[in-house]
């Protein structure tokens, strides 16, 4: 197909959310790069290729297409941007980072204009279909909206870096610990807790890439920030991820020393066990080189956490899905060193999660 | 595996809105098997009529094909 070719890796940072078309084949699929949500329609096969059209396309027009109000034809001729993906890969991109280490898949991308896709345009009538995909729920919370983050204080630019590193992790965890639209992110959190990690008590590494489980659609998007000591932050999310960070980071601050406690008992139980820097990522629960006490205590020491946290529901979902008690104790370690950082900073008077101002409904 | 002809045809096309060329990846044909206990266990079918079916060891699914034909449009 005519057009500029570009880099294979040009679509490397794209990760698989969701399919919203499967019928024996994925042929429509929700990718998000860690801000934009990304379509991947498939066009048509042949000589052991498959091709697929990949274009993004804006929050309120996929908000508008999951409530069928928009048609996919529509998303395809409102994106600015339109690629040809022609590749031998199978079926699935559910693991694309595994190719994109090995490159073991043959694939050109090509930037095509709107006017070369004729032949592969949806019809007038292609609105969303919730019967042709296992992967959503529409009766989750679908619209994203307005609220802020109220701060003070003297503010560096490394502050907001700061800031936004650890409440983006945070947003991103309590978004994935509850129900949402999206079904398939159990399974992306059961996977991502079974990857490789030798990096010692906390699993910080969950912690960096769930950001990218996040649907583009309910990403964390920064409104506007307004500062005049006082100011806010305004996140355009949902918002009732935005207030479980905040009750969560109020309960850190409020039973400091107790959680703390708790904390340093675990990694100190993973210390005399020598198990800090083993990587149990694929060992069953039964399987893991813990005795009875030691199992017992950081049993004990995670519960508490979730208690004095009040976050027992999303410390249940995390337990689920981990491989053992190990791994979910250094999963609840590093919940705590992300939450810690927001804490020093409403500690330190910069931010004042006492208040959260909501909301309103994204245009 | 669909219970109808009709129930088939529905979803193609209704997949069809969205992805025109969607025949070219599962065929332009379709067979229509007449099953019967001894072929396996089948479970429920969904509202558009997909159900699967766990075929037994002895399951020959040529020898149960009743029609074999082009999908109609």
């Amino acid at each position: 197909m005519q057009g500029k070719r570009l880099p294979p890796d040009v679509l490397d940072t794209h990760t698989h959310i969701c399919d919203l078309i499967n019928v024996e084949y994925p042929v429509l699929q929700l990718f998000t790069d860690g801000k934009r949500n990304w379509i991947y329609l498939w066009c048509d096969n042949g000589l052991g290729n498959n091709r697929w059209l990949v274009f993004p396309t804006s929050r309120s027009l996929m908000v508008q297409y999951l409530e069928r109000k928009a048609t996919m034809r529509r998303l395809v001729q409102e994106s600015a941007l339109h690629f040809i993906l022609d590749t031998n890969q199978p079926f699935s991109f559910e693991f694309p980072e595994e190719d994109t280490k090995r490159r073991r898949h043959r694939r050109t991308v090509t930037r095509v204009e709107l006017n070369l896709l004729t032949e592969y345009m949806p019809a007038e009538d292609s609105y969303f279909d919730e019967g042709l995909t296992p992967d959503l729920d529409l009766s989750k919370e679908l619209t994203p909206s307005s609220y802020s983050v109220p701060i003070e204080g003297d503010w560096f630019g490394q502050d907001f870096s700061y800031l936004f590193k650890a409440y983006e992790r945070l947003y991103a965890f309590f978004y994935s610990t509850q129900p949402r639209f999206v079904r398939t992110l159990s399974q992306n959190l059961e996977r991502l807790l079974r990857s490789p990690w030798t990096g010692g008590y906390s699993r910080v590494n969950l912690f960096s890439m769930l950001p990218r489980q996040v649907p583009g659609l309910h990403s964390l998007k920064v409104q506007h920030i307004q500062y005049a000591s006082p100011g806010e932050v305004n996140f355009e999310a949902i918002s009732s991820v935005g207030e479980s960070v905040r009750v969560a980071t109020n309960a850190l601050v409020e039973n400091e020393e107790a959680v703390s406690a708790a904390s340093k008992r675990i990694t100190k139980t993973l210390t005399v066990a020598g198990l800090n820097k083993r990587d149990l990522s694929l060992v069953a629960d039964s399987a893991a080189p813990l005795s009875p006490a030691d199992r017992h205590t950081l049993e004990d020491a995670c519960s508490e956490i979730a208690r004095l946290l009040g976050v027992q529901t999303e410390l249940g979902t995390l337990r689920e899905h981990s491989p053992n008690i190990v791994v979910y104790a250094k999963a609840v370690v590093s919940l705590v060193r992300q939450l810690t950082k927001l804490g020093t900073l409403q500690q330190q008077g910069m931010l004042d999660f006492s208040q959260m101002t909501q909301s309103s409904r994204t245009q | 595996m669909y219970e109808s002809l009709e129930q088939l045809r529905n979803m193609i096309r209704r997949v069809e809105r969205t992805n025109k060329n969607f025949r070219n990846l599962v065929g332009h044909y379709y067979a229509e098997l007449a099953l019967t206990s001894s072929d396996g266990q089948r479970t429920t079918a969904s509202a558009s009529g997909h159900f699967d079916l766990h075929p037994s060891d002895s399951f020959d699914p040529v020898a149960c094909v009743r029609c074999h034909k082009e999908l109609p449009p």
